[in-house]
């Protein structure tokens, strides 16, 4: 390369064009720095996990000069020693790995939310939704990693397609890296579980409407309810969906496949929550083992968002799968979250993912992390983001959230009822869900349907 | 041109006090003064948008990764050791976020553009810019495409505005060495020159 080309490059370089940052950029950063910013005095600034780096070193060390003396001439004869497994890590950038004063920033825990482009801050398109509240058609893809593969229909061990009971994994904290247990590092008390979901009492305006159509559905109301969206960040909340389910179950027939709006269904079960958040939008996120067994080493993933008294706009959601799975089905087979240019204040959306995990797991281990972008009635920006780490995962599906346990539930429930199987055991868990509490009106709709179709 | 703010001044101009002035605020903020935490956020945030702007080419991703980098920021800050600058520190942030986040598996489909709604464009007249979008469009992507080490190197150099004697350090190799992958970036990215002329 000449000198003159090798300037141009270098005049194109250093030359591109950059906008002001946003008016509010500023403030936006400086609303997120710590309360506590305080860092303990004291040369050099080292932090926990260094010095535990180093201990283990030496142990390492020591445990191979050890065995360097037992195997020479003339000592004892050859064993085999089971050195500690080196504590599993996530994949990290190279420029990670070698900067010493950067945390542990990884492919799985430390980076923010995904966007759309520009355009998608946009009012979607109308789709035949007449409600007139804007609604957002999703056209994300599906995952599509090397590393993992993406089943769309249901593959054998699934959900829809359970052959036979099979184990439940147990993500204890025994799965914590040996060095670290052998330094007596306690492994992280699992994390305490979310509000259990309390329907009835409290419940938003949109359940006693639900009640009073399924009590006469033929009377007609003076004044009209305010219509409901049918989808939210691409995702079906057709609140419709179960009524029309349980129209046809109770008439004695078989709803037909196509009319099984699974993502709609999960989504009427895991109804809001018990309490109006006090944030504009926040993020809920749960995982454990299936309500039924369907195989070893499979969990179910779900994310919640609940909109607040003020609602939010240009809200954008991402879900990172992190590479302790193996494989990974959205249920409902729904696409990406679309970003959703306005939340109605009140709303609630829920997406349910199964997934694969990787055998021995350790506690720290990525499983999934979820990032969502809003700005509030105030016109603030907020980013936040909940990862589930394998320490993170309800060990047992009747210790989640009771809203998990519908919202799960119910989404086995659906997709039995395009493939028969299941049915006793879900019909079994649902009337235990609802004799726990007699007062949730959805866990008997639960049972109802899910006794009535064993008939 | 855009108001934006300068990068950091190259070595030969920078003020011999800057670093006594970057020792003193990391000590403030290392014990608890929020002032001196927003202080180095108005010195520093233009430029680390400037930075990840360069990377990804969309405004308003930037801004976000941009609040993403400080929130991280503040949260290794027990490990920094002062031994780079505070900004070249930042700026290993900001591109290992930038680098997570393209590099994460699932991403959200953008909606058309043309239901887009009409945002206030903020950017410099078209007269005004040097550098065409499309040519920045065109460019971005070769650089990304390098491998990673000179993708860095590049990317620091050039939109981080990182001294090579900084690369240098970070990267913990000699400054020869880091001129030699400028050199082989440059041989990468040459034939990009000719796609722009056709």
């Amino acid at each position: 390369m000449n000198s003159r080309r090798r300037a141009e490059l270098q005049r194109k370089l250093s030359l591109s064009a950059v906008p002001r940052p946003p008016a509010d950029l500023a403030e936006r950063i400086k609303r997120d720095i710590p309360e506590d910013l305080r860092v303990e005095t004291g040369a050099p600034q080292r932090s926990w996990g260094f010095a535990l780096k180093i201990a283990a070193s030496l142990v390492l060390l020591a445990g191979a000069a050890g065995l360097t003396f037992f195997l020479m001439p003339g000592g004892a004869p050859e064993v085999r020693v089971a050195t500690a497994p080196a504590a599993p890590r996530v994949a990290v950038p190279a420029v990670a790995r070698e900067a010493e004063a950067l945390p542990e920033v990884s492919t799985a825990s430390s980076a923010g939310i995904e966007r759309a482009k520009r355009g998608a801050a946009a009012i979607g398109t109308a789709d035949a939704d007449t409600s007139g509240a804007p609604v957002l058609t999703a056209s994300a893809e599906v995952p599509a990693e090397a590393a993992r593969s993406v089943e769309s229909p249901a593959a054998e061990g699934s959900i829809a397609s359970a052959a036979e009971p099979a184990a439940v994994a147990d993500f204890s904290a025994a799965e914590a890296p040996a060095a670290a247990r052998d330094l007596g590092v306690a492994a992280a008390a699992p994390a305490p579980p979310p509000p259990s979901y309390a329907a009835a009492e409290g419940a938003p305006a949109a359940e006693a409407q639900r009640k009073a159509r399924a009590a006469a559905p033929m009377t007609v109301q003076a004044a009209a309810p305010p219509p409901q969206p049918r989808s939210a960040f691409g995702v079906s909340v057709d609140d419709a969906a179960f009524d029309r389910v349980r129209s046809a179950l109770e008439a004695g027939t078989s709803p037909s496949p196509a009319s099984i709006d699974v993502e709609a269904l999960v989504n009427y079960f895991a109804g809001a929550p018990a309490h109006a958040p006090r944030e504009a939008l926040r993020l809920d996120v749960e995982a454990s083992p299936s309500p039924v067994p369907i195989g070893p080493d499979r969990v179910m993933l779900r994310v919640t968002l609940d909109a607040g008294r003020s609602g939010a706009r240009d809200a954008a959601v991402d879900v990172e799968i992190g590479p302790a799975v193996t494989r990974v089905r959205r249920i409902g087979g729904g696409r990406q979250f679309s970003r959703e240019a306005t939340v109605n204040p009140g709303s609630s959306v829920t997406v349910l993912y199964e997934l694969t995990l990787s055998r021995g797991l350790a506690a720290a281990q990525q499983v999934a992390t979820v990032h969502l972008g809003y700005t509030d009635g105030n016109g603030e920006r907020h980013v936040t983001e909940r990862t589930v780490a394998a320490r993170d995962l309800v060990r047992t599906w009747p210790a989640a959230s009771r809203r998990h346990r519908l919202a799960t539930l119910g989404a086995v429930w659906s997709e039995s009822l395009r493939n028969g199987s299941m049915r006793a055991a879900v019909a079994e868990q649902a009337e235990e869900l609802a004799a726990q509490d007699p007062e949730d009106a959805r866990a008997r709709d639960l049972a109802d349907v899910a006794t009535a179709g064993l008939k | 041109m855009a108001e934006v703010a300068s990068f950091p001044a190259r070595e030969a101009e920078r003020d011999v006090s800057a670093p006594l002035d970057e020792r003193r605020l990391l000590a403030a903020i290392r014990s608890g003064d929020r002032a001196a935490a927003e202080e180095l956020v108005e010195r520093t945030y233009g430029a680390v948008f400037a930075s990840v702007f360069r990377l990804c080419g969309d405004r308003e991703l930037a801004a976000d990764l941009t609040q993403e980098t400080y929130q991280k920021a503040w949260s290794a800050l027990p490990k920094f050791d002062g031994r780079s600058q505070l900004f070249t520190w930042l700026y290993r942030i900001a591109y290992t976020t930038f680098l997570n986040h393209v590099r994460r598996p699932q991403r959200i489909t953008s909606i058309d553009e043309e239901d887009a709604p009409e945002l206030p464009d903020e950017r410099p007249p078209a007269d005004e810019q040097l550098v065409t979008e499309q040519e920045a469009a065109r460019l971005r992507e070769a650089v990304l495409r390098l491998p990673e080490d000179l993708r860095f190197t590049v990317t620091a150099h050039f939109w981080g505005g990182l001294a090579v004697k900084e690369i240098a350090a970070i990267e913990q190799i000699t400054t020869v060495a880091i001129r030699k992958r400028l050199q082989r970036a440059f041989t990468l990215l040459e034939p990009m020159l000719d796609e722009d002329v056709r």
